[in-house]
């Protein structure tokens, strides 16, 4: 179908984000996660960090903003297994956790590598890079190991 | 001081669910059933056209909607017109948008239409249609869709108050038997608790028959100032009250309680204040029930009986016939389906219906007062309260 219209790449259709610096001024946090590490931002003058990373802090406004590791755990508070209706590339079933990691920061993430018989609230888990297409990577969680 | 507004005319498109044509058919189709309601409307008389539709770019490989659905849709306007996306509750915010215009003095005679064309030849590209509703980038990019959003907050309901997946059943067999009596709904079968509870499950706790469904569909009004809509029906119904509010966007930067929705809380607060009303004045609503369970957090928000307590009032029947007020009963989205920007139309053409005593075999006795809510997420709430003239 692509071919039919001398395409190699159709972006709209691609849902997972840009991640060179030509495209994404948060390329940092790829490249940060391509090295095993989930980063994001801090505003130093309030001492706040973000989720998702910012590129301008949305309380001051600054643009000197630094990364900051975040833990290598955080603890589930709510999770569904869906069955049905996954985005192209992906398999169910999935398993979407609410992972909080900081007291600032917490979010809703895909677990893997788990069986979803043993999802449970409070249970521990830990980010894991997973390789996306076009050479990209992306983050999940998996149960503490 | 701003001026009274009305609602003088109101239709959907025949039937919901796969539609064999494009959403400029459904855009026509819409605006047909609009001007058939009300025979002493004439098209070109209309002033304002606010197009409702969240993805047409992307399922009808059109931008530029606003003036390509006005001509389809055989109006010309010269005061005001503009296309609203706001996700799921593009159809409310299309209605406060042309309520804001005559209210201020723009416009007297606007038409609000939504249309959605969900099933498109591709289905795998309905899923990549839907993940353009969320933080693309930081949510969408893993997958995460609306069932699954809404699946946290039903467990998050669930653990803090004691609900259970039968009190979700039951809102879904209330709607799909009202939906039964109504001619343009997707699923007009009734259902009962343990059919729903046996369905195919999707997003635990949600089975299939927990979920509204995609659809294609189109809806129209017609609102006018109160000096107009009283020459144009014996009937205007009336927006009394209606605010608007959201709090954060990705899912990390909502309030933090999943269970209670304070920002609908806040923006029902507002329009009741605003209507000079109270929850209990409500006889009719038309709510939110994208899934069972918005439905139960909503009742609690909205004030219609205590917090925690949404599992019970559906349970002992408080939003059913005869309850204390009477929730969904065109069907709601699980019912009708959900053709995202035109559902909060249609969702106001139903209190239209039920406050002018011409719903039929759905008609809630003696409705005077109707509210309509509409959201886009769990923070993210649409509300307009309605009455008749008598209770002005
Ligand atoms: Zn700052």
């Amino acid at each position: 179908m692509i071919n039919e219209f001398n395409l190699d790449y159709i972006y709209i259709m691609d849902y997972i984000p840009q991640q060179s610096p030509e495209h994404n001024k948060l390329h940092t946090f790829f490249e940060n996660l391509r090295a095993g590490r989930l980063t994001t931002t801090r505003c130093p003058s309030c001492q706040r960090d973000f989720w998702p990373p910012r590129t301008v802090c949305p309380l001051c406004h600054s643009n000197t903003l630094e990364w900051v590791d975040l833990p290598s755990t955080g603890t589930v508070r709510g999770f569904s297994i869906q069955t049905s209706g996954a985005a192209p590339g992906l398999t169910l079933p999935m398993v979407f956790a609410r992972v909080q990691l900081t007291d600032q920061v917490g979010f809703v993430a895909r677990v893997i590598r788990v069986d979803p018989a043993e999802m449970e609230v409070g249970m521990t888990v830990e980010p894991v890079v997973v390789s996306a297409p076009r050479d990209r990577v992306m983050w999940a969680f998996r149960p503490k190991i | 001081m701003p001026r009274r507004v009305a609602l003088i005319a109101g239709g959907t498109t025949h039937k919901w669910g796969v539609y064999p044509g494009t959403l400029r058919d459904i855009v026509s189709e819409a605006a047909k059933a609009c001007f058939d309601s009300n025979p002493r409307v004439n098209s070109r008389d209309i002033q304002g056209f606010i197009f409702c539709s969240v993805f047409p770019e992307r399922s009808a490989y059109q931008s530029h909607t606003a003036p390509w659905a006005a001509e389809s849709a055989g109006v010309a306007p010269d005061r005001i017109f503009c296309r609203v996306e706001n996700m799921c509750g593009s159809g409310t915010v299309g209605i406060r948008t042309a309520y804001t215009a005559i209210a201020a003095g723009l416009a007297d005679l606007v038409m609000v239409l939504g249309a959605e064309k969900m099933f498109i030849p591709n289905r795998q590209e309905i899923v990549l249609n839907m993940l353009t509703g969320v933080d693309r980038e930081w949510e969408g990019s893993t997958g995460l869709t609306a069932p699954v959003q809404f699946a946290l907050a039903a467990q998050a309901h669930m653990n803090k108050y004691g609900t259970t997946e039968e009190h979700l059943a039951m809102v879904s067999s209330k709607n799909h038997r009202n939906a039964s009596r109504n001619p343009y709904a997707q699923f007009p079968k009734p259902c009962t608790v343990e059919e729903v509870l046996a369905s195919k499950p999707v997003a635990t706790p949600f089975k299939i028959f927990d979920c509204s469904s995609i659809t294609d569909g189109g809806a129209a009004v017609i609102l006018a100032t109160e000096e107009l809509a009283k020459d144009l029906t014996d009937n205007p119904v009336y927006i009394l009250g209606t605010c608007q509010a959201a709090s954060g966007f990705n899912h990390a930067n909502i309030p933090d309680d999943w269970a209670d929705w304070v920002i609908l809380s806040q923006a029902a607060q507002t329009a009741y204040n605003m209507a000079g009303i109270k929850p209990q004045d409500v006889d009719v609503a038309e709510v939110h029930d994208c899934f069972s369970a918005s439905e139960i957090i909503e009742y609690e928000a909205l004030g219609f009986c205590p917090q925690g307590e949404g599992g019970n009032f559906v349970a002992t029947g408080g939003s059913d016939y005869g309850g204390q007020v009477v929730v969904n009963p065109r069907g709601g989205l699980i019912g009708c389906g959900h053709p995202l920007g035109a559902t909060g139309v249609a969702q106001a053409i139903e209190i239209f219906r039920q406050l002018r005593n011409e719903a039929g075999e759905r008609q809630v006795a003696n409705a005077k007062i109707g509210l309509n809510h509409n959201l886009s997420g769990i923070a993210e709430h649409h509300v307009v309260i309605y009455g008749r003239q008598e209770v002005l």
